[in-house]
């Protein structure tokens, strides 16, 4: 695309950046404990998938040709609810009801509850294998030969978003091979790769590394990008498609920090807070976002 | 038991191609029709129960009915998959699993007998244990029907003995009436329906006159056929190959102490781990018809005295 269009683009989708930052402080302050670190990390990927890359209608969110965008790592669910309200999902009163009971903005992003979520979650590594199912359901519709040659023309894309920490569970494991085996190109995992899990730095409590080699190994086209940079974040999503057609699922490796866009946040890495960590951090990131 | 499923659900999958078979490493019952008939309608992950109970709610996410098949120790390997990805959301994933009993070759990793209690805690599932080949190929007809996650289990060893006429009305969620007493009621669910059967002849030698209830669905539970026959008969004696924690034993005593209070004895397996033989081990655990009938006197004792 044009260079101007390009910068224009990127601009625009850094403000949503923005304004989504401030509606997940909104989320996380009206119940006063959330998953900051999490939620901070992937809300440029969210940003990105539903404002540029992926084809959603907010007014019809089960429109069947839908691209699918599966939050495996369902404790970033505060990032998805401040995406999901901005691009108009449901309201943005709604922010203030999580924490309270009865609230369809579940502690866990939960498919039952809120339009535009695709998947209930909570228990990690079980997203990818749903987003084979939803893979499968739909070569099965077009009649597609998923032993024989590569999968053509998906109707749609399925987007599986996963943590760092989340690729320790073997299930992830159980699903890569699955999905390399039933070739399916349309089917994109995208690691929140954040580098922390809860009680520490993800490489130091289970080695990933070397990650990238991992998922190719499994049979994946691997593509990393600078998780926060949206330059780079369209980069990679487009080159999914256009890798589309080869028979091979795709993995975005996305460098993200834990708390990004927090000073407080980053330099902690919490999973999640509560009480003056979270009150300050909020402050803070109102202070810089606003 | 087995066999009538995978001829019931090729029968099935031949009018509506919605239904589809996820195996992981499994020989199903269905396999050999869907292999030559609908190989796209096969799915298969290898040795990966949890990625493959979660693929299939994947496939009923876009309006497919799989049917996830396999030897009932296995789901547990799946129990919080289950729970997150099927129960939770309703999803439309119909679970089938045999080797649930005391009988097998296999050893105590093989049966099992803790998944009608495991599975009727769930919130969401319906679950199920038919208790002759007639009652697995309408429950296989009716849960294809049904909207939601179902778990049917039957044991492995013996082939159980028909009890049902193919006219059997046989409806999801209602228990049957098989023969009405008067001194008592067997209340009893999937192989036990013939051991009760065989009970009941024998009592009726002693002038001791039983009547036998199908709960073949266990969850939802027929609440309202197991009061009125406490009511008519005023003693139960309930019977299933599982054990006596949190089954239908546990699950008819709780509707009966709310709504119907009367004498209770549970035949089940005794909170222990069913060992490797052949064939029908039910005998080991005190699960066989004269162990009912046994039980029927028992608790019938003191009405005996007080009619002489």
């Amino acid at each position: 695309m044009p260079l101007e269009n390009r910068a224009t683009k990127v601009k625009s989708l850094q403000e949503l950046a923005k304004k989504c930052r401030l509606n997940c402080f909104d989320v996380l302050e009206s119940s006063g404990v959330g998953h900051n670190g999490g939620s901070m990390s992937v809300i440029d990927i969210l940003v990105a998938l539903y404002f540029d890359i992926a084809k959603v209608n907010p007014k019809d969110p089960n429109w069947p040709d839908r691209d699918r965008i599966i939050l495996s790592k369902s404790h970033g669910c505060e990032g998805l609810y401040a995406v999901l309200g901005e691009a108009g999902f449901f309201p943005k009163e709604m922010f203030k009801t999580y924490g309270t009971y009865g609230s369809p903005l579940q502690g866990h992003a939960e498919a039952w509850a809120v339009p535009g979520v695709e998947y209930s979650g909570g228990s990690l590594g079980q997203g990818l294998s749903f987003g084979i199912g939803v893979a499968l359901g739909d070569a099965l519709k077009r009649g597609a030969d998923l032993k024989g040659a590569p999968v053509t023309t998906p109707r749609f894309y399925v987007y599986c978003i996963m943590g760092d920490g989340e690729c320790h569970e073997g299930q992830v494991w159980e699903a890569a091979m699955s999905a390399a085996h039933y070739k399916l190109d349309n089917l994109v995992a995208v690691i929140d790769y954040n580098k922390f899990c809860t009680v520490g730095p993800t490489n130091e409590v289970l080695g990933l590394e070397p990650f990238a080699d991992k998922w190719r190994a499994f049979g994946w086209d691997v593509i990393e990008v600078k998780g926060h940079d949206f330059d780079e974040l369209i980069d990679g999503f487009n080159l999914t498609k256009s890798l589309a057609g080869n028979g091979k699922p795709k993995c975005v490796i996305a460098h993200t920090v834990k708390g990004s866009g927090v000073p407080l946040w980053e330099e902690t890495h919490s999973h999640n807070a509560a009480g003056d960590v979270l009150m300050k951090g909020i402050e803070q990131g109102r202070k810089l976002w606003s | 038991m087995r066999q009538a499923y995978g001829s019931a659900l090729a029968a099935i999958a031949k009018d509506n191609e919605d239904v589809v078979i996820v195996d992981s490493d499994i020989l199903s019952p269905p396999r050999a029709w869907f292999q030559a008939n609908a190989p796209k309608r096969l799915f298969e992950t290898g040795v990966a129960e949890a990625n493959s109970i979660v693929l299939a709610a994947g496939l009923a996410a876009e309006g497919k009915i799989p049917f996830w098949f396999n030897m009932g120790f296995l789901l547990t390997r799946a129990y919080g998959q289950i729970r997150q990805s099927i129960a939770e959301d309703r999803r439309n994933v119909k679970i089938v699993c045999y080797g649930c009993g005391v009988s097998g070759v296999s050893g105590i990793s093989h049966n099992i007998v803790e998944d009608i209690a495991i599975m009727r805690v769930l919130p969401n599932f319906v679950v199920l244990a038919p208790a002759d080949p007639t009652e697995v190929k309408k429950a296989t007809e009716a849960v294809t029907m049904y909207r939601g996650p179902v778990y049917v289990r039957m044991p492995r060893e013996p082939p159980l003995p028909i009890v049902f006429e193919e006219d059997y009305p046989f409806e999801l969620g209602k228990a049957y009436l098989m023969r009405e007493g008067k001194d008592a009621t067997i209340i009893a669910c999937g192989s036990m329906i013939s051991e009760a059967l065989q009970a009941t002849a024998q009592l009726r030698s002693e002038s001791l006159d039983v009547g036998v209830l199908n709960v073949s669905t266990l969850k939802p539970l027929d609440k309202e056929a197991i009061v009125r026959v406490a009511r008519s008969t005023g003693a139960i004696i309930t019977a299933e190959e599982h054990s006596l924690i949190g089954g239908l034993g546990e699950a008819v005593s709780a509707v009966l102490s709310r709504n119907y209070p009367v004498p209770i004895a549970r035949i089940g397996v005794d909170d222990r781990f069913c060992e490797s033989g052949q064939w029908d081990l039910k005998g080991y655990y005190g699960l066989k018809s004269n162990d009912i009938a046994c039980t029927a006197r028992r608790i019938l004792e003191p009405h005996r005295e007080a009619a002489d």
